[in-house]
């Protein structure tokens, strides 16, 4: 057995990340980060912005030096470690494709340097794509952009993929096309997605599993399902306010007439309206903060 | 080899126009010439020369310089290219922001600056010699019309800077690709100003201290720049190149430094991160 050609028996801790650190000057970008990623799970990473959600991914990926360690089936990854990509595909927040090139040079591109490339998967992904091959990838618009570096990653047989923030200042209907399109050809129970998004809503769906992450520090890792039954909102009207202040919730939100607040499910208040949250609502109880943030 | 011909036809298609310099230059100047030439042909008509008698007293030792400096301009020309495409080729990744997208790839870093390394000096030599030759062969083509044979002196010509060239092209390449390696944006003039510091710190302590020789680095490699035109020697003959005339012991210690510039560009390169 070599390395990274291990399997889920006999190494069942993949993605490893322990105590991981990283540190700008004085700014603590990341404070003792240690979670470990499964496998065939998709995995949300929450956080506001600035809390360190792309400083993580790029330290896992060996891209930033950091304090701690992050190892992949059992192997410590160091800085600039190519054999990561063996195992990991990896989307930035920015459309990071090679202007210079054409669609077709930067298929040709990723297809001899890396041996993960499925040439068959590829050439259907292409086709349904209608992506221009002969045009320089600068003439392409965002969304052609994105679209193109989302089939050149999906066509790696890889393990994980990790996004960070993959569908900022695109579309809804991209947006959606493109989340279809990586379940329906990238996830299944031997393959991991880990993805930082701020559009909560669109990926709630979808989510497994929940790590927040607030000024570097993960503050929940969690099972979204069971996120949501261990906690309920409870709504009552505005002049009941003082019960649910009562609890000490970080946020309580004002509608008309009525104030709400997340709750531990084994809380409950007489005449109490009971909703299950959602993960925005979630973000807020545990992180706090403007909307906006999310 | 499959990925390190990738890396090298990717380095061809971001660069190419860059690395294409001196066939661009050389080409222009031909073009110029042979324009000026018809020009001149239909406004004066054709020269005529006696190479016995009207022709200094040796037309060879004129040829045979002739090729030589358009060889040594060319290679000066490729020098350059190769100066200013090492910082593009470490540096046009990070600028064009997309240093993340060939930076994930399972790659090692040797192989990715090692396809860097043969675009910018083995395949310019390559694009030099070529040039160089292709030079030589028009210009002895028209002297031959005119009923001079110098085909060999040409090339005689045009072969002999080759190891000048050589050495000067390593070692100028090699101290701009340390510090394209190390410095993002505007290597080149951070390069000059480096040793426009170090040579005025030099010129401070041979003041106060009684030193007669320190090594000015900034001089030195003033030197290298202008070597191609320092070059011009008196024309060897049939297969000598004049090369035993060249000093070992420097260029040796030339080579050596240049080795160690581009291993240390390797380890500064491999300390960069990636945002």
């Amino acid at each position: 057995m070599t390395l990274y050609e291990h399997t889920f028996e006999n190494n069942p801790i993949p993605y490893e990340i322990r105590k991981v650190s990283k540190s700008y000057g004085k700014f603590k970008a990341l404070d003792d980060v240690s979670f470990t990623l499964p496998w065939g799970k998709i995995v949300g990473l929450l956080g506001k912005n600035g809390a360190g959600k792309s400083t993580l991914m790029r330290c896992m990926l060996g891209y930033l030096k950091h304090e701690g360690q992050v190892s992949l089936d059992g192997f410590a990854l160091g800085h600039r470690d190519h054999k990561v990509f063996n195992q990991v595909a990896f989307i930035p927040d920015v459309n990071g494709l090679d202007d210079r090139l054409t669609v077709k040079q930067t298929w040709d591109y990723v297809k001899n340097m890396n041996p993960h490339f499925n040439i068959d998967r590829a050439e259907r992904l292409m086709a349904k794509s209608s992506l221009p091959m002969n045009k320089k990838v600068a003439k392409l618009s965002k969304g052609m952009k994105t679209k193109l570096y989302l089939l050149l990653t999906l066509s790696l047989d890889v393990r994980y993929l990790l996004l960070d923030e993959p569908t900022l200042g695109l579309d809804i209907a991209f947006r959606k096309e493109f989340f279809n399109i990586i379940l329906g050809e990238f996830f299944d129970e031997q393959r991991t997605i880990f993805i930082s998004t701020h559009q909560v809503e669109e990926v709630e769906d979808i989510l497994q599993e929940i790590i927040f992450i607030d000024q570097g520090k993960i503050i929940l890792n969690e099972e979204v399902e069971q996120l949501k039954e261990r906690l309920h909102v409870i709504t009552l009207p505005a002049d009941r306010i003082a019960e649910l202040q009562a609890h000490n919730p970080k946020v309580i939100n004002h509608t008309l007439g009525f104030v709400s607040a997340i709750m531990d499910s084994r809380i409950e208040l007489e005449g109490a309206i009971y909703n299950r949250p959602n993960l925005a609502d979630i973000f807020m109880e545990y992180v706090g903060g403007s909307n906006e943030t999310v | 080899m499959k990925q390190f011909k990738t890396l090298i036809t990717k380095e061809w298609h971001s660069h190419k126009h860059s690395f294409l310099i001196p066939s661009y230059v050389v080409a222009a100047f031909f073009i110029l010439l042979g324009i000026a030439s018809i020009w001149g042909s239909i406004r004066f008509g054709l020269p005529e020369f006696d190479f016995e008698n009207d022709i200094v007293h040796d037309p060879k030792d004129v040829i045979w310089t002739l090729h030589y400096a358009m060889s040594v301009v060319i290679a000066w020309f490729a020098i350059l290219t190769s100066i200013t495409i090492n910082d593009s080729m470490l540096n046009g990744d990070y600028q064009k922001k997309c240093e993340i997208m060939h930076n994930s790839q399972p790659v090692s870093m040797v192989k990715i600056l090692a396809a860097k390394l043969s675009f910018s000096i083995p395949m310019m030599l390559v694009q030099y010699l070529v040039l160089a030759c292709i030079s030589s062969l028009i210009v002895s083509a028209v002297l031959a019309f005119f009923g001079f044979n110098g085909w060999f002196l040409g090339l005689h010509a045009v072969i002999s800077p080759f190891l000048m060239i050589l050495v000067s092209m390593l070692a100028l390449t090699s101290i701009f690709w340390m510090f394209s390696c190390f410095f993002r944006k505007q290597a080149a003039l951070k390069f000059w100003l480096v040793m426009i510091v170090i040579d005025l710190l030099r010129l401070m302590i041979t003041r106060i201290w009684p030193i007669s020789h320190m090594f000015s680095p900034y001089k030195y490699y003033i030197k290298l720049l202008l070597m191609p035109f320092s070059m011009i020697k008196i024309k060897s003959t049939g297969f000598n190149f004049g090369w035993d005339s060249m000093d070992i012991g420097s260029n040796l210690l030339s080579l050596f430094i240049s080795i160690l510039m581009f291993i240390a560009g390797y380890y500064l390169y491999k300390q960069r991160e990636l945002s």
